[in-house]
């Protein structure tokens, strides 16, 4: 992908002009998922054919975004008289509080954070409810894998409507290496109209997409996080914007922060982003990370390489090394059948 | 760029040169499909099925459907050669051999066309149309729905599609969509019969759903390809050896749920979805026919649209 | 089985402009617009989703007006139908319940 291909899908430049180039973005913005966030922000100067196939893209995230305030909905009903009141994450949020980052974003889970005393009670819940453990984890290794060492329990899948959904009590595993407050977060978090449901506020979303995606993930979809953050940094209020610094030292969240906005500079061009990001830390993310998420982002030849260093990367993040070796056996085992021990490379 | 022109009239190089390139674009109905992957079993049933299908060498504008055909892997670009679609999306798509590239190219658009495009509520169904309007014709696989798609069409009917029924979202009319219609093992001497040899493909023999050739579609369907119309007629046709033909009539509320778990996005589609098929089955009237031959099922579906119930 | 017992006080309520309904019979196709699912009901199901949108019923209210409604007698329509109808119909969200007190 070039790397005008991000400034053209949130529809800060303008599209290519060759049909070639045309059809190869929106291959691209498919295989990214992110066809609908292209298909929201490039609503002029779009032929014909080209609104057709917007059209099949805005189409699907509707359908997601009504399943999503479904879900909400039956989410509040299991809970009801419980006086629980959840946390919508990422997408959920976005759809939730009608952000610029939801429009066309596709969204299959539903994702919420509650406090670790409250989990006992919202896994009884749902599970009287019809949710229950989703297939694919339903097996020993991976229900005590999720309960011990990851930030949610395992995924739970509605028997009807098979629906995810993810309910999480810290926004990075126990293991992990640095960890955000969450019970900050938390407490400003607001309420969705009169529901119980809450999200976090404009700031703290922003701070949770950057932990999700430069603290958190292996940055596996390094386009789409990319957009999503953007989308979010520039629904930021100038009094927002400036409380972001602050509010990622208080939440301990500085790095992931910094990187964001460096990214968020890097790919689009947002100056303001980068003297915030040089403000917060008084070096740029290093090197090695920063090669890396330019690389897989843009899918050069090296992007394996570069998918390795963040994916190990990532479990280095998450959890000390006397876990790291085992899961990533294991995973080596189930997914990549031609992989034949564990990667032993010097992480980053 | 050239305006499009039917395959026919172009030279064979100038065809594998754009289909090496990627820049074969294939228009039917209101999609547009952009296909990449030479092979000469591929261009052996596009000079003959799709003779008359209209395309371009250069796309001149995007494309609803990108379609590559391409090896599994390297080796098998070379040695033993396969070929395998890939839509842009994750397929369940078993690879096959170079000489099933016809069966790799179908399988490619009907997966595009049935899980990418939902402008329309596409419903896995047969559909032909008169002048009074469309019959919809839904069965499950073995029903006989192509034989008696083959055998309308001899008897003043013209080929919507015998895979895709396409229903409009903002008004509920059906799209033609004329692709070659494809016969499987036993239909395929039955419909030979009935239209002549001519108008089969050359059969592709051992494919992973047995001997499969493809009954092209006229170039008089074709020239019709944008032109919409009103559905008539509702049917679920079921091939039963030896059996009585019979025809039952059924409530609107039964046809509807017969017909939404077989589309592919109706679910997707919510509100629309709902007015179109509600508007569909407006004034219309819906039918199981059971049949133990050809001529049986041509006499049912004569029957009920004489005795005007329609 | 429902996420909370139903409790004698509770009553049932339903937004006809959450949904479309078009009739085949005595059979009822509903869209319902929060879950963008269609749905398929008798004569019965649609009865008491319609029963209930012009003010909340107890069950024991919208037992009372289905049998008369439907001209049923207790034989034909007993209470377990409506409980789990009742107890479907909530699933889908098609109906909600309020507590008497609020």
């Amino acid at each position: 992908m070039q790397k005008s291909a991000l400034k053209q899908i949130v529809g800060i430049a303008p599209l290519p002009e060759k049909v070639m180039d045309r059809i190869e973005l929106v291959r691209n913005a498919d295989a990214n998922h992110i066809l609908g966030q292209m298909a929201s922000a490039n609503t002029s100067d779009v032929s014909d054919r080209l609104h057709d196939i917007f059209r099949n893209a805005l189409l699907r995230a509707g359908h997601d975004h009504i399943m999503l305030q479904f879900e909400i909905n039956r989410l509040e009903h299991a809970l009801s008289g419980t006086g629980i009141e959840p946390v919508v994450l990422k997408g959920g949020a976005y759809v939730a509080r009608g952000k610029k980052a939801a429009g066309g974003r596709r969204v299959s889970d539903l994702d919420i954070l509650v406090a670790e005393d409250e989990l006992e009670e919202v896994e009884t819940r749902l599970k009287e409810a019809g949710w229950s453990p989703d297939e694919a984890t339903d097996n020993e290794y991976d229900q005590a894998y999720y309960r011990e060492h990851m930030h949610e329990l395992p995924p739970l899948r509605h028997a009807k409507r098979g629906t995810i959904i993810d309910v999480h009590h810290r926004l990075l595993p126990k293991t992990a290496r640095s960890n955000v407050d969450v019970a900050l977060m938390q407490q400003s978090a607001m309420r969705i109209a009169e529901n119980p449901v809450r999200t976090f506020d404009d700031v703290d979303m922003f701070v949770h997409s950057a932990v999700h995606v430069f603290a958190d993930g292996a940055i596996d979809t390094p386009a789409r996080s990319l957009v999503e953050l953007y989308l979010l940094y520039i629904e930021l209020s100038s009094d927002d914007a400036l409380r972001l610094k602050t509010r990622a030292k208080a939440v301990g969240a500085i790095k992931a922060v910094s990187t964001a906005l460096w990214a968020i500079d890097e790919f689009f061009d947002e100056d303001n982003a980068l003297a915030l990001s040089n403000e917060a830390l008084a070096e740029k993310p290093n090197f090695i990370l920063r090669w890396a998420i330019a690389t897989k982002t843009l899918e050069r030849p090296s992007a394996p390489l570069a998918k390795l260093l963040l994916y190990i990367r990532s479990h280095y993040l998450r959890m000390p090394l006397r876990l790291l070796v085992p899961h990533l056996a294991r995973k080596a085992v189930a997914w990549r059948p031609t992989t034949k021990k564990p990667i032993e490379l010097p992480f980053p | 760029m050239s305006a499009p022109s039917n395959v026919a009239s172009y030279d064979r190089r100038d065809l594998r040169a754009a289909l090496r390139n990627g820049s074969f674009t294939l228009h039917l109905g209101p999609f547009s499909h952009l296909v990449s992957g030479a092979s000469e079993p591929l261009l052996d049933f596009l000079s003959d099925t799709y003779r008359d299908y209209s395309v371009e060498l250069t796309p001149s504008d995007v494309t609803d459907v990108l379609l590559r055909l391409e090896a599994p892997n390297i080796l098998r670009r070379f040695i033993r050669r396969q070929i395998t679609p890939n839509p842009g999306f994750k397929v369940p798509a078993v690879p096959l051999p170079l000489s099933m590239s016809p069966l790799a190219f179908e399988m490619g658009l009907n997966l595009s066309v049935a899980l990418k495009c939902c402008r329309f509520i596409n419903v896995h169904a047969g559909v032909v149309a008169d002048k009074d309007g469309a019959i919809v014709m839904s069965a499950a696989s073995g029903g006989g729905k192509s034989t008696l798609t083959a055998a309308l069409l001899q008897h003043g009917y013209r080929l919507f599609s015998d895979e895709f029924a396409l229903l409009g979202l903002d008004q509920p009319l059906l799209h033609p969509y004329p692709r070659p219609i494809s016969l499987k093992q036993e239909t395929i001497p039955v419909v030979r019969d009935m239209v002549g040899d001519n108008w089969i493909s050359k059969v592709v023999t051992g494919t992973p759903k047995g001997d499969i050739a493809y009954y092209r579609a006229r170039a008089s369907d074709l020239a019709q390809d944008k032109t919409s119309a009103k559905a008539k007629l509702v049917l679920f046709p079921k091939f039963e050896k030896g059996v009585r033909p019979i025809a039952r009539q059924l409530n609107p509320a039964e046809a509807i749920m017969r017909l939404v778990p077989a589309s592919t996005n109706y679910s997707l589609l919510g509100e629309p979805a709902f007015h179109a098929i509600t508007g569909l089955l407006k004034n219309i009237r819906a039918y199981e026919i059971t049949y133990g031959s050809t001529i049986d099922s041509l006499r049912l579906v004569e029957q009920i649209t004489d005795q005007k119930l329609v | 089985m429902a996420a909370a017992p139903p409790t004698t006080s509770e009553k049932w309520s339903s937004d006809s402009h959450q949904y479309l309904a078009v009739e085949y019979d005595d059979t009822f196709l509903v869209y319902f617009r929060p879950s963008g699912e269609t749905h398929f009901l008798n004569f019965l199901s649609y009865g008491m989703v319609h029963a209930v949108s012009s003010g909340p019923l107890s069950e024991e209210e919208i037992l009372a007006r289905m049998r008369t409604d439907f001209s049923l007698t207790a034989e034909e329509l007993p209470e377990t139908l409506v409980a789990t109808t009742l107890s479907e119909l909530d699933q889908a969200g098609l109906i909600t319940a309020l507590d008497a007190g609020t």
